[in-house]
């Protein structure tokens, strides 16, 4: 029956189809931009954590490395939720990268080194994700820095102290971070390998990131003020309110584009209405009951949307998807692209369905003033 | 005839046009405030980016050129089209004379310069020549002004003379410089960077009259064309004060992309969805009009008048969206005159706050007459009576 229902009518149901899946992905894409940008934790390490920075690492001995050590582990057991990583610099005095035949000297204290699970757990904001495990991974403005030489491929890093050579390192660029609040980490080059070849002397600490779970968030502050008294100082996240109006706009334009929606179903409903008066007079002369007929109207247009939301929906997110690798990063207005949820899809269907279940009402409760012979009589002659 | 039938037309149909007035006017709404935001956001962004330095230089605080040069003889730093120095006066007194008036002068003002920063940077000269030598004095332009409204006869030409202590320098006023920023945005500006109201001396002239402990160097550094962000950490490596102006300016405009990408993707997702929104209401008020359209078809009416009826039905519901929006919100007008609050310029104002979002509305509009006139071109007369 419901084959019957959509058959007689097909430039009809494929322009609703049209019509709801372009409006879907509209939908999807502002929601999913709105949802980007109302992450308002704009930590340089990634959601959920906090560091302390140690700008004073050429004064830097052996036992003032021990005490941090010591105060670190302390704090480690007492919070046991608490997860705790070190990005290292060198004791180098000179640093440097050959990158397309240039040879350039850079600041020794923006050449970070990593292991590669410290860099997977601290969930940096990219501009280029990596693609490997090791390799180098740039701040953003040091990434437009060597831009100017040329395309970005193979790097090579020296760094050594007045005396000997430390560090002698050839390794691919595998990834761009997106501008952070922290211009040490927008200049600077992370070398990121399962171990790192440096003796240990040569290494000093210069971030320390405490990630805590998700639902400490809360409490960061009180964190960070404990972590202080310590003796550790801590850069809590900054908060972005930047953001705020544009997910106003965008709010605005999601309820715009669900109007259009409601609008473009509403509208297939009137085009459709001498169809659906026929098959309801037919129905009802051939027995059925006013709910089952009502019925059958609801399940002709859930198939329009069955069809045409998915497809707008999964489209959306290509078209998001696609317009996020080419967007310009930003100071001033953080974004954090999410994964697109099954969360949008089901918004999408709710609204559509209750669309068709009010405008289907709206048609029966208007037919059903009519005899059905007024009905059949409307429709055939 | 056509717009006594497009009115008739248009005072019928009450249901779909109120739905159309709504959409247009919302859709007006989005575009003008996505305009006006974009060029209050921009208007604010350019205005670092007035020339009160050499554009995309950068300056190393506390180095004079023969120590710079030799740093640079010692690493690679290829990237460096040229470097000139300037001398700021830290101490001492002096006097300044010209054409027998005493003129006060703040010591931050003087700055000793060689020939080559006129050159090196293509300093804006906008009366008399750059200096040549020793005894040349260049005036930035707001001071020159302001000698010239006060002093009988200044100008280019005229004699200045500086007394520090027992040292005095008879120059000549040879050329007066400018940074093409109006108005006195100077003093937003670092010192350094001061040129309307610099007084650019020769630096050997400098050290005669206060001598080395008096002064202090500067280098304004000038990278290739392109290397300014890479030549601007190679510098950070070596020196202590290192300043980028242009570094602001490069966030600035990477943070206007981002906002230009949101509101251009609010204003395209509102014009798409006012689009099918039309299409859907065009769709049901041809349907509706079919009978006519029948009769109409049936008495050969061209397709081409069809489309004018259609058209100037449209341009009345565009007309009554504008008035709505101005009168009722006072949106445009409130938009309108906070831009021009903001020293705007009135054809900007006037091109994206209302030709642009008319333009793009009454493009989304036309899918109406298009649709009514495909529909009115394709069937055929007897199938638009029937039904």
């Amino acid at each position: 029956m419901i084959g019957r229902m959509i058959l007689p009518t097909p430039v009809h149901q494929i322009l609703t189809i049209l019509v709801v899946l372009l409006l879907a992905s509209v939908f999807t894409i502002i929601y999913s931009s709105e949802n980007g940008l109302k992450d308002q934790d704009i930590s340089t390490f990634g959601s959920n954590t906090i560091y302390g920075e140690y700008v004073y690492y050429m004064g830097f001995d052996e036992s003032q490395r021990e005490k941090i050590e010591k105060t670190m582990g302390k704090v480690t057991s007492r919070y046991p939720y608490l997860k705790e990583y070190t990005i290292y610099i060198t004791n180098s005095t000179i640093s440097l990268i050959s990158v397309n035949k240039d040879e350039i000297s850079l600041n020794t204290r923006e050449i970070f080194v990593l292991n590669t699970s410290v860099c997977n757990a601290l969930n940096f904001r990219y501009l280029k994700a990596p693609t490997a495990t090791s390799g180098i991974i740039l701040g953003y403005e040091i990434y437009r820095a060597l831009l100017a030489t040329g395309p970005l491929s193979k790097l090579h890093i020296f760094l050594k102290t007045n005396e000997s050579e430390i560090f002698n390192y050839t390794g691919r660029v595998i990834g761009v971070i997106g501008p952070t609040p922290s211009d040490s980490v927008n200049a600077g080059i992370f070398v990121v390998e399962k171990k790192i070849s440096i003796a240990h002397e040569y290494l000093y600490p210069k971030y320390v990131v405490f990630k805590y779970p998700a639902e400490y968030r809360e409490y960061r502050y009180a964190l960070a003020q404990d972590l202080n008294e310590r003796g550790i100082p801590i850069m809590t996240p900054q908060e972005s309110h930047t953001a705020e109006l544009f997910v106003e706009i965008l709010n605005f334009a999601a309820i715009f584009t669900g109007i259009s929606l409601l609008f473009a179903i509403g509208t297939y409903s009137f085009i459709s209405k001498k169809i659906w008066l026929k098959e309801l007079a037919i129905a009802i002369l051939s027995g059925s009951g006013e709910i089952k007929v009502f019925i059958w109207m609801f399940l002709r247009s859930l198939i329009v949307v069955l069809v045409a939301i998915p497809i707008g929906t999964l489209l959306g997110v290509f078209a998001f998807n696609y317009i996020i690798s080419y967007l310009p990063p930003t100071y001033y207005f953080y974004f954090n692209p999410q994964p697109v949820s099954e969360e949008i899809l089901l918004l999408n269907l709710i609204f559509a369905i209750i669309a068709i279940f009010f405008i289907t009402l709206f048609v029966f409760k208007r037919a059903r003033k009519r005899t059905t012979i007024e009905i059949i009589r409307e429709v055939f002659y | 005839m056509l717009i006594e039938h497009a009115k008739r037309r248009f005072k019928s149909q009450r249901r779909w046009k109120t739905l159309k007035i709504v959409i247009v006017s919302f859709i007006l709404i989005v575009i003008v405030t996505s305009n006006g935001f974009y060029l209050f956001v921009s208007q604010m962004a350019n205005a670092y980016e007035g020339r009160y330095y050499p554009q995309g230089s950068m300056v190393v605080d506390g180095v004079n050129s023969t120590l710079f040069s030799k740093i640079l003889a010692q690493s690679k730093m290829p990237h460096i089209a040229g470097y000139t120095e300037l001398d700021r006066l830290v101490n001492g007194s002096y006097t300044v004379e010209c054409a027998g008036f005493e003129v006060n002068i703040p010591p931050e003002e003087i700055v000793g310069v060689t020939e080559k920063y006129f050159t090196l940077f293509h300093m804006r000269i906008v009366a008399g020549s750059a200096m040549q030598g020793s005894r040349d004095v260049v005036l930035g332009t707001a001071i020159f002004n302001d000698l010239k409204s006060n002093i009988p006869g200044f100008g280019v030409g005229s004699r200045f003379t500086i007394s520090a202590g027992n040292v005095e320098k008879n120059l000549t006023v040879v050329g007066v410089v400018s940074s093409g920023r109006p108005g006195s945005a100077v003093l937003e500006t670092m010192s350094w960077q001061i040129i309307d109201y610099g007084v650019f001396v020769n630096n050997r002239t400098l050290l005669q009259l206060f001598g080395t402990e008096n002064i202090t160097p500067y280098l304004i550094v000038k990278p290739d064309s392109g290397y300014e962000l890479l030549v601007y950490y190679e510098l950070n490596s070596k020196f202590k004060y290192v300043d980028y102006p242009g570094l602001v300016e490069f966030r600035d405009k990477d943070a206007l992309a981002w906002l230009g990408y949101f509101l251009n993707l609010l204003t395209y997702s509102a014009l798409i969805s006012g689009a099918l929104a039309i299409f859907a209401s065009a769709v049901t008020q041809i349907k509706y009009s079919e009978t006519e359209f029948g009769v109409f078809k049936c008495a050969g009416i061209s397709s081409s008048k069809i489309f004018l009826i259609l058209l100037l039905e449209t341009l009345f519901l565009l007309e009554i969206s504008l008035v709505i929006i101005f009168l009722i919100s006072g949106f445009f007008l409130f938009g309108l005159l906070s831009l021009s609050g903001m020293g705007m310029p009135l054809t900007e104002i006037v091109i994206y706050g209302f030709v642009k979002p008319v333009i793009m509305v009454l493009a989304i509009l036309m899918v109406y007459p298009i649709y009514g006139v495909i529909k009115y071109y394709l069937t055929a007369p007897a199938k638009m009576l029937r039904n």
